[in-house]
């Protein structure tokens, strides 16, 4: 499907505004006055709409605009926000969002008049609680927007109105204006003010001294109010109604316009006149100062509302120079600068090692020179990849929500560490494996309210979705306040169904990996989120293939935690180079905790037990030239042994190397399908002198290391250290 | 305006709007002068407008300053109304006959 260019943008930017819409309506569930989230789902739909238009999409127009009518009638506090109102909400969200997605593939499934949709939608709008008498909005408080309980259709204005000295004489009678304004609405009140009679010796009978205060309700927008006072003697405010002052905000935003004045944005909107602006503007004219200043002052707009023009002004020049700075560009076209950059990073190893030969001063001060510049390339390349993780934990918001209605839970999700960033690949490949893990922390791990509450507990159940960095990797925790893992019931499972002999020794860890087994599960019912046993296999194996790794941890009764580590980037890492047997090695740079040369005592007693005391601690030893079966030279005896201490998560182990070269950054290029059966390796790269060096993958050299032990230890009584720490 | 038992009292007669209220201030100025007790009656009151209100107002208001008994009588609709439509809270709070003190009128 050749797609335009443009029309490609519209979709990645209504997918973009489709998510933010999700997490307004999201939130506005649990905030039904927060003016602010309705607005953003407003802008969303509007914004959507406003440029279907452009294109013509007129399945998206058509719906979107009376999704949009019911948003408005919501602002206006005619609909009460409900939770079957949010899943109106959502649904008309996730309607727009195929109606998006189709634009762009065929084979998506939708309904592109969406009628039964339509039909609940319309049903809203055309609903008694939609009929905005002002009785009924006074009667059942329905409106959300808290300051306006004394407005009913149209709004309370105050009008501050101070007739001019000479009004009598020119023939103005306070009267006829009150009864002009009685036409166009109801006064809900007013205050005669009197300040200004003087006493009756120094009275002008006269003249005029008389001033009031009015809340005027009307429907009449400002002008209309203004023109009653058009060609009076007076000094004459009008502040809009209290109630509204949010939309005014809100309109004041959606102004085009960046070099709109403040001013002109007031009257834009309708909260100046152009009377009140021309008198502020000679007011500014003839003393300087503000024009915020100066029309509070005058008491023409309340503060708020300046604050709010103000920050549109500021939005709307924020926002042009961030467009001006910010460029997309397509994913595939990073991943060819960052293999680009790989390539160099290769490039300038050998220059630097062609240099260092040649011993010429200026040449090696050039090239380190030139390899300082690599090196931020090199970062600021990858960095271009990565991305905060927030978006796709808030995608989770709304999995929570719907599975734990369906299955009627209570279930609130927490979100920490969502400014966490990590390589965009890796991002788009956790997210099956955390939407299992969730799933089933909503179906198997929170219990039911009734559950909960017996066992002293809330009846709302927390999962928490974090994710921070450690030791160079990226960790993300699916963390539930629920009943935790049944070891016992585990163990039964994995003894009936034969996937392990004698359970008697597993330790609770290692029960508690049973679960990642291919169709393992304890579910006594089989439902449509989970319990058919698929899916934490999948999700261990997921983990893997991103050379990560999946822990779980659990209390009974109080609740579970899987942790997933993951690398924070799949394409270049910095390495810690070593030979053995004059073959190079790459050790990722972030499981390095330290070097070690093996001493002559240590060297002895090391070469009969698999461990060394290392500043009073016993560190488990892996020999790298046995592991990796390499040939032993004559001269390899008289070679000092070097220990590199790695550590993965929280074992610890030392390998033991002959030579340490040092830092050297790695571009990690994968292993051909020959080699699909090696294990212990991350991959292989290509070092300066076109050496080709394989990257160890540390937690399976662990890993590897203690299930020989545990084999090992099967065979002999001998007690090896364990690597955890 | 005639005088009895120590009150000062000003018949208001016809229509009190803009084109009277000079001379009706005048009026009104002697008699707070000449009683520590006066009385307006509206019994023949006409046309009133928003300038009258106000010239009954600053009358109440210096009577409260001198501390003059000030009483209002036979109050007409049309007054009443007008006040009632303008605000004028403190004549339209007034009863017929009632005493206007600066008391009561800061007790309003």
């Amino acid at each position: 499907m050749d797609i335009d260019e443009n029309v490609l943008i519209y979709i990645a930017e209504s997918k973009e505004l489709l998510e933010d819409m999700e997490d307004a309506l999201l939130q506005l569930e649990r905030q039904p006055k927060d003016e602010d989230l309705l607005n953003r789902i407003f802008r969303a739909a509007h914004t959507i709409k406003g440029s279907a238009g452009l294109f013509g999409f007129d399945n998206i127009i058509s719906f979107t605009h009376v999704a949009e009518n019911l948003l408005d009638d919501i602002r206006n506090g005619f609909i009460p926000i409900t939770e079957e109102l949010i899943s109106l909400l959502m649904r008309a969200k996730d309607h727009i969002g195929s109606l998006v997605a189709a634009l762009e593939d065929d084979s998506v499934n939708v309904d592109l008049d969406g009628e039964e949709l339509l039909g609940l939608l319309t049903a809203y709008l055309e609903g008694p609680q939609t009929k905005p008498k002002s009785m009924e909005g006074l009667e059942d408080g329905c409106g959300i927007w808290g300051e306006s309980n004394l407005v009913s259709e149209g709004g309370n204005f105050h009008l501050s109105v101070r007739f001019g000295v000479d009004s009598f004489k020119e023939g103005f009678d306070p009267a006829a204006v009150f009864r002009q304004l009685r036409k166009i609405g109801n006064i809900v009140d007013a205050s005669l003010v009197t300040d200004a009679i003087p006493t009756l010796s120094q009275l002008d009978a006269e003249s005029c001294y008389l001033g009031w205060e009015i809340v005027l309700n009307s429907k009449a927008d400002k002008q209309e109010i203004a023109e009653i006072f058009e060609f009076m003697d007076a000094n004459v405010h009008i502040l809009p109604p209290r109630s509204r002052m949010a939309e005014y905000g809100e309109l004041i935003k959606q102004l085009p316009e960046d070099e709109a004045a403040l001013g002109q944005i007031l009257v834009d909107v309708g909260t100046l006149t152009p009377q009140e602006l021309q008198m502020a503007l000679n007011r500014q004219k003839d003393c300087g100062g503000l024009m915020g200043e100066i029309l509070v002052d005058d008491k023409s707009v309340q503060p708020e509302i300046i604050k709010k023009a103000l920050k549109k002004q500021e939005e709307t020049r924020s926002a042009k120079q961030r467009d001006l700075n910010m460029v997309r560009v397509d994913a595939g076209k990073l991943d060819k600068l960052v293999n680009l950059v790989g390539e160099l990073v290769i490039g300038a190893e050998l220059v630097t090692q062609l240099s260092l030969l040649r011993q010429d001063d200026e040449l090696s001060e050039s090239v380190e020179e030139m390899a300082a510049a690599l090196e931020e390339m090199r970062e600021t390349a990858l960095g271009l990849r990565m991305v905060p993780i927030g978006n796709t934990f808030n995608r989770f918001h709304r999995v929570v929500r719907d599975t734990a209605k369906e299955i009627g839970k209570e279930i609130r999700l927490n979100i920490e560490g969502a400014e966490t960033e990590l390589d965009k690949t890796v991002i788009d490949r956790i997210n099956d494996p955390l939407t299992h893990l969730i799933r089933n922390a909503i179906d198997h791990g929170i219990e039911e309210p009734k559950e909960r509450l017996k066992a002293g507990k809330s009846a709302e159940g927390s999962i928490l979705l974090n994710a921070y960095h450690e030791t160079g990797m990226i960790c993300i925790e699916i963390a539930d306040d629920g009943r935790g893992l049944n070891v016992e019931r585990i163990r039964d499972v994995a003894t009936e169904r034969g996937l392990i002999s004698d359970s008697k020794n597993l330790s609770k860890s290692e029960i508690y990996k049973l679960i990642f087994e291919p169709g393992f599960s304890t579910a006594d019912h089989v439902n449509n989120i989970s319990g058919r046993g698929v899916g934490m296999d999948v999700v261990n194996r997921n983990i893997e293939a991103l050379r990560g790794e999946v822990e779980i941890d659990s209390t009974e009764g109080q609740g579970t935690r899987v942790l997933i580590r993951l690398p924070l980037t799949l394409a270049i890492i910095d390495g810690f180079h070593i030979s053995v047997a004059d073959e190079s090695f790459i050790i990722p740079l972030e499981a390095v905790v330290e070097c070690v040369t093996l001493s002559n005592t240590q060297r002895t007693e090391a070469q009969h037990r698999n461990y060394i005391n290392l500043r009073d601690e016993v560190l488990p030893l892996i020999r790298l030239r046995t592991r990796f079966g390499l040939a032993q030279s004559s001269s390899d005896d008289c070679r000092r042994q070097n220990v590199v201490v790695v550590k993965y998560g929280n074992k610890k182990a030392g390998l033991v190397v002959d030579v340490l070269h040092g830092d050297a950054q790695a571009v990690i290029k994968p292993l051909g399908h020959v080699f699909n059966g090696l294990s212990g390796f991350a991959g292989f790269t290509i070092l300066g002198r076109g050496q080709v060096a394989l990257i160890m993958d540390v937690s399976a050299l662990i890993k590897q290391a203690e299930k020989r032990k545990c084999e090992d230890k099967a065979q002999s009584d001998v007690k090896e250290p364990s690597m955890d720490e | 305006m005639e005088t009895e038992k120590n009150t000062t009292k000003v018949l208001l007669q016809g229509d009190c709007t803009i084109y009277e209220v000079e001379q009706l201030m005048v009026e009104l100025q002697q008699a707070l002068k000449s009683s520590q007790n006066v009385s307006l009656d509206f019994f023949g009151v006409g046309e009133v407008d928003a300038s009258f209100l106000q010239l009954l107002l600053a009358t109440i208001n210096e009577a409260q300053d001198l501390c003059i008994d000030l009483s209002l009588v036979n109050l007409s609709d049309n007054v009443k109304d007008l006040a009632s439509d303008l605000y004028f809270n403190e004549i339209v709070g007034i009863e017929d006959l009632s005493l206007v003190t600066g008391e009561l009128i800061d007790g309003y």
